[in-house]
Parts: C-alpha cells; structure tokens; sequence
C-alpha cells in the first residue's frame, strides 16, 4: 500500500510538467563496426543543452518534446557524433550507427559514453574502466583481468595478492553484489585468487556502485559490479585471441542473420600444470591445477519491438594429487532476457536468471570420501525504462529469487556413514522505482526506494541456541512454510549541484539489506567459504551511507579530478568464535557471533582521459572498524578490510602508433592481523596466546609492473599485438604470511617467517584479432 | 586441507620464498595456565599450575607454588592435592568411575578458577599392527549406544609423535581402522620402524570438552597460513579466564615389540 501511495506520489510530482502538443523519438545507437548496442551514449538537444537522454544497457532510448525544430547530437566517447536536424510534428524513430571516429583511432580512448559525465551525471561513487583500458594495464602473467584493474581506482582494495576478492569502502568481500549479464556470480575468482572469473575479451562494460546505488539493485551491503557481455558482432564474423604463458583464450563472434542475430563464444584455459608432467615425483607429475571458462551468447530480433538474449557462464577449477585427492569447483550461469518496446516511451525487459556455485572434494583411490556443498539460484526479474520526457526517466520493475542451499554433504563408501546437512531453501524479492530528474540546469537529481524481503523458508529445520551458542533444540518445517520473514525499506538518493560547465557537487545516501552471507573463518578466500542464508539467527545486514563529493573536469576534458567522502554503518555483521568449525557443521549457527561495523574515508583521483598519456593516480584515505560483544573484550577492533593509506598510480604512454608503454605502483597499509602477545605450555606444545584481536599490521605493500604492447601487424583484416610484462618489477619480497615457528638456528626460541608469493615475474604473450 | 591449499599456491607460483623477519610484540601480563588430565581407574593425578611467559624467548614455565586446588565428584566427594613442588599438585593412587562428573577448583592469589568433565567409558583396541615398516594400524569397534571422542596417540621406543582426533560422527557403531600418525610434527617425515623396536599406542576416549580444546588447540597451533583458520586461543572448560584445560580420559595401551 505505502508503495502504491509512493509510486502515484512520484508520478504526480513528475508529472507536473507536462505540456501540450509533445512528440517523442526513439529508437536504438549502436557501433557501426560491430553492431553491438551502445550503453549510455548520450542524445542531446543542441539549442538547449540540459535536455536529453542516454541510452539504455540496449542502446534504446526515447525523447519526448515539444512541437518544434531540433538538432538533436548523438555522441559516445571514440565515435564520430552525428547531429540530425528535425521537426517535430510527430513521433519519430530514429536508429543510429555511430562511426569510429578516424582521426582518433590512434587515441586510447579512456572513458566512454559522454566526456564529462563525471560532473553532469546523476550519481556518484561510481569506478568505471573501458575494456580498451584493461588492454595496457600491465598484470600478473599478461593475463588482463577486469577485476585487478578496477582495484587500481580509489575506494575499491585488492584482498591481498593471490586473491580475487575486493572490498569497497571498508566492506568486507561477500558485501560486493558481482552481476554478470544480471546472474549473481558467487566466487569471482579463478586458481584460489590469482585470476577472475570473468575473461575479458567476452565483457562490453563494468561498472562498480562503490555508493549511491540506483534502486535497481539490491542485495548486497557494500557494493555492485554490474557486468555486461558483448552481444557479438552483428555486422561480420571475427575472432580474437591470445596465447600466453600460463592460459590461451578465443574468442568467436558474428552475424547468425545479418543485423538481426548474432552470437559470441569465449573460452580459456589455463595450461601451468602441463610442467608438472616434468616432474620426477611420482605424486607431483599426476597433479592437476587448472580452470577453464566459457562464455556464450546469443541474441535475436524478433521485430522492431522484440529481442531476445541468451547469454551463459560456465567456468571450472581443478585441483588434484594423484589419485589420492582432487577438489574442483565453479559457477555457472544463465540468462534468458526478452526486451520489448510498448509504445515509444516504455521499454521493458525481462529476464529469468540461473546461477550456481558449487564445490567438490574426493578423497581416496575410488573416491571413497566424497565431500559437496552448493548455491543454487532461480530469479524471474522485471525492469521497465519508462521515458517520460526530456527530465524525467523513471525506472521500476521487481523480481523474486528462489534459492536453494545444500551447505554441505558427505557421500561415503567403505567404512564412514554418509551425512547430509539439511537443504535450506529461501525466497528473496524486491521491488522498485526510481527516478533520474533533471530539474534545471543546476540541478539534478535520482531518488528511489526500494522494497525487499526475505523469506527462510522449509522444507528445512529451525535451530535455536542458548547465549553461548549450544545447541538447545531443533524444530521441522514442512514445505514451503515460512521458518523466518524478514524486509525492509532501501531509500536511494543522489543529488547534483552543477557549479558551472566544469565542476559539480553531489551528495547521495544509501541504504542495503543483505540476505545472503558467506561464512569465512580462515585468513584466506577458499573455494569452501560457504554462503548461508539469513535465518531465524542470523540476521540480515543492514548498511547505510551518506556520501558527499566534488567534481571537476579541466582542459576540455582532458583531466578529471574527483573527491568523495563517506561514512558506512553495518548492522548484524558476522564473525566467528575461537576455533569454529564452519564445514560440515550441522550447528554452524551457534559458531556465529554478530556485531556492528563502520567505515569512512576519503577518496581522490585525478585521471587524464586523452592525449599520448593517459591514466590516473588515485589516493583513499579510509577505516573500517569492527565491534562485537564477544570479541575483543567488546572493542572496537579493525577490520581485515581495514587499509589506513592506499595509493594507486597507472599509466600509459603511446610512443607511436606501435608502441604502448604502460606501468602501475601501488602501495597500501598492512592488512590488520593478529599475533600472539605470550605463549605457554600444555599438552607437551608451545602454544600461542592471543590477547587483542587483529591487533597487528602486516609490512606495508608495495610493487611496481610495467608492461610494453607492440602492434607488431596491423590491417582492415587482421591485427596482431605482442605483449611483454613484468609483475613486481623491482623485485619487493611482500609480506603474503608471517608466521611464527620453532628457531632452527636457535631451537629453544621463536622466530618469525614471511612468506612472499612473488618475486619479479616476466611474461609474454601473444594477442590477435581478425 | 590447509597444508594442501598450501602446496598448491607454491606448486603453482614457485617463485615464493620465505625469510625470517622481526616482528615487535606486545607483551601482555601473565595469565594462569592450568593443566590436568584424570585418567579412569586407580592412577596418580598431577596437575600442574603455570603462567605464560614471552612469545619469542619462552623461558621454562614456572610453578606457581601458593595454590589450594580441590577435585570433587558429584557424589559428594572431595579431596585436596598435595603440593609436590614446582608448580605440581598431586593425588597419588587416585581411583575414579566412568559416568562420574568430576569439578576441579583451583585458588591462588585471591582468584579462583573451576573447570568439570566427565569420565568416558574405556573403548577397547582390537588389533595393533605395524606395516612396511612405517604404517602403524590400530583397528577398534566403536560403541553404537554413545557419542565418543578420541584421541590415538603412538610412541616408538618412549617417544611421542603424532596425535590422531576423531569423533563418531561419521563413524557410529563402526569397526575403525585408522592409520596412527607416525611422525615428530606436521613438517617432519614418517619415523621408520626397526626390528626390536617398541610401538605403544594410546587410545584415549576423552570426554567432549576435552575434544574441543585438543581440536581447537591442532588448529590454532598450526599458525595462521593461507587457509588457516583465524588465529585465536584455544577454547577450554576452565571458568574465569585460565588457560589449559581440565579433561577425563579412558585409556587403553597397547604394545607390540617388533620382531
């Protein structure tokens, strides 16, 4: 009802300024090269500058006027810009294809869609790369990586070498809503952490929300990675690849029907333990470490007003030794879409969403231990674009998810009995509606709300623990009855304060509930962290942030400065117990302690965008402090996420048409860890004594790559690109562990150990496209 | 599974490299640390009170010799230890029954600590047998009726190496064969084992408290690498904040001497 009363409330407000006699046109831009759909290309009104549109994720966009003369200027950053004069007595339809602007072919194009929409835009708090710009950024094993490059842009951290998972203004990983083609992906890193999941060549566009969520999302406390994947070339057939020293991928697209359908297909695969075969060790040489990923997509137009997506993941991590163990695991997902165009002005699409995460160890010459655990996910999901004139764009839409968990089970022949954990079964849904207003040339602003809810559902069983988390009764629930109801209220707010043509202020609060929680006891991410559902003891997490920044481009553009300040409260956060045993833990709940969280910081970057250099440096200041009752005495303690000071610089400079130099440094503050402080003797061991939790730094972290592109071939029809990289190229032994063992010099005492993971490490590879 | 993920990250980097640092610690003020173990029967009881000491230089623990330590049973007996010295307290020829709930109190310097178990039934071994020369199999029927916890432990010639834990979890009403660890620590290699040479094994059932300090004790002094759990103490029975622990074992000793 309070919804309904909200949805009408809106209407009316942007309603008011309806006028008579007004005409919409729409229709679709796409890149004349490949025919894919241009994302947030922007259709402005050349005789008044503050009316206009940007496309939709599917290049559809409507602009509705009044009666009159127009030039209307279509423009995507990299792309010739076309201006069409009209007169408006009519709807219209007009569908564009913007042309690679030649005399910047040359140019790395660094940002795309509108060149200052960093100031003008409606929302903040967003990290944006290109895929051109992941290109030259110089990365471990020359394997380009969407993930590691976005950790380079302030407010986002790297979870520490040999790990995929990032963590946005102090949130912790599993706080990050990571959204490929719309299916939630669960673990987003490939060979534990060294790579993502996502191969580049298959992506069109990421975006991180670090902030200022549009209502559309939901479902996390931190952040949303939103990911999109190349529909494939409509216009010809092509393919791209590269062969390097650890992995090779291909990439195929083109036209099934011209202009009408077309298909992509990616696949890689890692090859490092082919030199495990060299091995003399019998056990080593019948090792196995590999993943491998395949991405495909398929997309069809019905008609004018219909189009079909098929789009799907699947991706596998292999870990064996020998006959005796092997452990693999990966997601898969899938996506069905429809996009269908009522009238001129409402765009709607529809998706049915599959996603699965799962593990599985075997142990044993026949297997004789087999141990799984999985996350499955059905999301039927509605999104309407409504484009009610040149000011206001409203957006609402719902969607419902049934998931399903089997956290964990045990299959065994011979002499152990197997054991099943219970499935837990849940239903999440959302609703929305906001809307993008611009209200003067000054002022701009994006409100929303958001409804979700939760719904723990049975066939399952209700555990209930006593203050210290015994166990002290279990209930049944049969199907489908609701075990625990929990929603909330997630107000969305963004507003911009238009200083002049360059600069602007803007200020955004947001609130998430997060219903979905990964259980992570040890020092590392594992392929076994296990998500659990919120249930009659956990309870959701709640986050709220207000942030406030400033925007300021100089040069025509050509540098781009931004600052951000924010303050980030969590509610029902999670933490674990001494010594809790989270796998296979029929009673993990009572292992689980809850507590609150808070973060701030500071955010700069300044980001040069054209010319023969380009890149950026990026500074955050920022805490994230943690607070439980059953911890720490009930002090406040850091975060693993805490990270004082981390600096980020990358760069890029064309020597010449051929030649790209690039490198990158980045420094930040030891991750916060905690160390004995005494030691005592029991049981015949040297044991640790732990008094304040994460109590102690790590060193601080600092490395440099640099990488060197040779476009060594280049023509119409083919284009072939040498890639040479080092990976910590001053050779800076980083800390990844310390820790504390027996001295052998000097056996009666302790000395401390660290460990790093790399020195410098060279790589080559090979890329083509034709 | 932790020294796995371990292998696997060097495996595949193999340019890691280790090297010893200095790390500056905090010290914290000494904490009491109380150890005994009651074993089913009529055996010595020792119990030794102690204090932690620096993290680097560990000094030899020791005693603290101002201390009344009482142990009762919940039939209504009770019993003072004697002081031996150093920091040990002693009941000499101490008989006790299984299914018995027995509290340990123990004051010194105006604070008290209290810990409880109760006494395991004694699960015995079948068989003891040692193969090529390094695989020590002990072999036992658990009992259907309780939960049980043990710890298996070998000694060759006096010496303790490793210690195996299980529960039943898995395993309820099974005949177990388990492969008894034979080695000094986690890094070290399989001890061989020579003709003449004599194998004790220890099949301890222990109570359930008991299990979770000697597991979460495994974990945490296992040290906190890449897939280690989060580093904390160990978690105990005692009340008020000791360290240590108080437990109740059954023990069943087998020996074989190899011919």
């Amino acid at each position: 009802m309070k919804l309904r009363l909200l949805l009408f409330l809106m209407l009316v407000i942007v309603g008011a300024n309806h006028a008579q006699n007004e005409y919409t046109i729409s229709g679709t831009v796409k890149d004349a090269s490949s025919g894919e759909d241009l994302i947030g290309a922007s259709v402005i009104v050349k005789e008044q500058p503050s009316l206009g549109v940007v496309t939709n994720v599917y290049g559809f966009y409507s602009l509705t006027l009044s009666e009159g003369d127009y030039t209307l200027v279509y423009q995507f950053i990299g792309l010739q810009s076309v201006e069409r004069e009209i007169t408006l007595a009519q709807n219209q339809k007009i569908n564009l294809e913007l042309k690679p602007n030649s005399e910047e072919l040359a140019e790395v194009v660094v940002s795309a869609e509108k060149e200052d929409r960093n100031v003008t835009k409606n929302e903040m708090s967003v990290a944006k790369v290109s895929m051109k710009e992941i290109e030259n950024v110089p990365v471990l094993f020359g394997e380009k990586d969407v993930l590691k490059v976005i950790q380079l842009l302030p407010g986002v951290k790297s979870a520490g070498e040999g790990n995929s998972g990032f963590y946005v203004r102090g949130g912790a990983a599993d706080q990050n809503l990571i959204l490929l083609d719309e299916a939630p992906v669960y673990n987003p890193s490939h060979l534990l952490g060294f790579f993502s999941v996502f191969n580049s060549d298959a992506l069109k566009d990421v975006t991180l929300y670090k902030g200022g969520m549009p209502a559309e999302f939901g479902g996390r406390a931190s952040s949303v990675m939103d990911i999109k994947m190349k529909e494939g070339n409509s216009k010809k057939y092509s393919a791209t690849g590269g062969v390097g020293l650890i992995s090779s991928r291909l990439t195929l697209e083109g036209p099934v029907q011209k202009d009408k359908s077309s298909f992509i297909l990616s696949a890689r695969r890692t090859y490092a333990d082919l030199f495990l075969g060299l091995s003399s060790d019998e056990n080593i040489k019948d090792s196995q470490l590999y993943f491998y990923d395949v991405t495909a997509k398929l997309n069809y137009k019905i008609s004018e007003k219909d189009r079909i997506f098929i789009s799907g993941y699947f991706g596998r991590d292999v870990l064996s030794f020998g006959d005796q163990f092997s452990f693999n695991w990966g997601n898969t997902t899938g996506t069905l879409r429809w996009n269908h165009i009522y009238g001129d002005k409402l765009f709607s699409n529809t998706s049915l969403i599959y996603s699965d995460y799962d593990y599985e160890i075997n142990i044993g010459e026949n297997d004789d231990l087999s141990i799984g655990a999985s996350i499955d996910d059905w999301n039927l999901k509605q999104d309407y674009t409504y484009f009610l004139n040149a000011k206001n764009t409203l957006k609402f839409g719902g969607n419902a998810i049934y998931h399903q968990f089997a956290p964990g089970n045990i299959d065994a022949a011979s002499s152990f009995n197997s054991v099943k954990i219970d499935n837990q079964f849940a239903l999440e849904g959302g609703l929305y509606v906001q809307n993008d207003y611009k209200l003067s040339q000054r002022w701009g602003i994006n409100y929303g709300l958001r409804y979700s809810l939760f719904n723990y559902l049975g066939p399952s069983s209700a555990y209930e623990f006593d203050n210290d988390g015994d166990f002290i009764s279990k209930t049944s629930y049969d199907d489908w009855k609701s075990i625990q109801y929990y929603g909330g209220l997630e107000p969305r707010l963004s507003v911009k304060y238009q200083l002049n043509d360059v600069s602007s202020l803007k200020g955004s609060y947001t609130r998430n509930y997060q219903y979905l929680h990964q259980l992570s006891n040890s020092t590392s991410s594992q392929p076994t962290d296990l998500w659990v559902p919120s249930s009659n003891n956990i309870k959701p997490q709640i986050s709220d942030q207000v942030a406030l920044g400033y925007f300021r481009n100089f040069n025509d553009n050509m540098y781009e400065f931004s600052f951000e300040t924010y303050y980030k409260d969590l509610q029902n956060q999670i933490d674990y117990k001494d010594g809790a045993d989270l796998l296979l833990n029929e009673n993990v709940e009572g292992e689980l302690v809850y507590g609150r969280g808070y973060a701030y910081g500071a955010e700069f970057l300044l980001r040069k965008n054209k010319g023969k250099f380009t890149g950026w440096l990026s500074y955050t200041l920022s805490r994230s402090i943690k607070q439980f009752d059953a911890i720490n005495n009930g002090d406040p303690f850091a975060a693993k996420q805490d990270r004082i000071h981390d600096i980020s610089i990358v760069g890029s400079y064309q020597i010449n048409p051929k030649l790209t130099l690039s490198a990158n440094w980045v420094y930040y503050t030891g991750n916060a860890v905690t160390f004995p402080s005494a030691s005592y003797v029991v049981d015949e061991k040297l044991v640790p004594y732990y008094t304040e939790r994460n109590g102690y730094r790590m060193p601080d972290y600092h490395r440099m790559d640099i990488g060197l592109t040779w476009i060594n071939k280049k023509t119409d029809r083919f284009e072939s690109s040498w890639n040479f990289s080092l990976y910590n190229a001053y050779n800076q032994y980083n800390a990844y562990t310390i820790t504390f063992r027996e001295s052998e010099s000097n056996p009666n005492t302790t000395e401390a150990v660290q460990t790093t993971l790399f020195g410098i490490v060279p790589s080559i590879s090979y890329n083509f496209k034709f | 599974m932790k020294n796995l993920v371990l292998a696997a990250l060097v495996l595949f980097t193999l340019s890691s490299c280790e090297k010893v640092i200095d790390v500056d610690l905090n010290d914290s003020d000494p904490k009491y640390v109380i150890e005994g173990l009651l074993e089913l029967g009529t055996h010595d009881f020792k119990v030794s009170l102690t204090q932690t000491t620096s993290y680097f230089t560990p000094q030899v623990p020791t005693g603290i010799a101002v201390a009344q330590i009482t142990l009762s049973d919940n039939m209504g007996n009770s019993q003072v230890l004697t002081d031996a010295g150093n920091g040990l307290y002693t009941l000499s020829s101490f008989s006790t029954q299984s299914g018995i709930q027995y509290t340990l109190n123990v004051s010194t310097n105006n604070q008290s600590f209290q810990a409880s178990a109760e006494m395991p039934s004694l699960v015995e071994a079948d068989t003891l047998l040692v193969e090529d020369e390094d695989v020590v199999k002990l072999t036992f029927k658990d009992p259907i009726e309780d939960v049980n916890y043990y710890r298996l432990l070998l000694f060759v010639n006096g010496e303790r190496l490793g210690e195996n834990l299980l529960d039943d979890e898995l395993l309820n009403g099974d005949v177990i064969e388990r492969n008894l660890t034979n080695r000094r620590g986690p890094n070290s290699i399989e001890e061989d084992i020579l003709p003449g040479d004599t194998v004790i094994s220890y099949l301890q059932s222990v109570d359930s408290e008991t299990y979770t300090f000697l597991t979460t004790l495994e974990q945490v002094s296992g040290g906190d690498g890449p897939g280690g759990t989060a580093p904390g103490n160990p978690v105990n029975n005692w009340s008020n904040g000791a360290l240590g622990y108080f437990g109740a074992m059954a023990n069943d000793i087998s020996t074989i001497v190899i011919p």
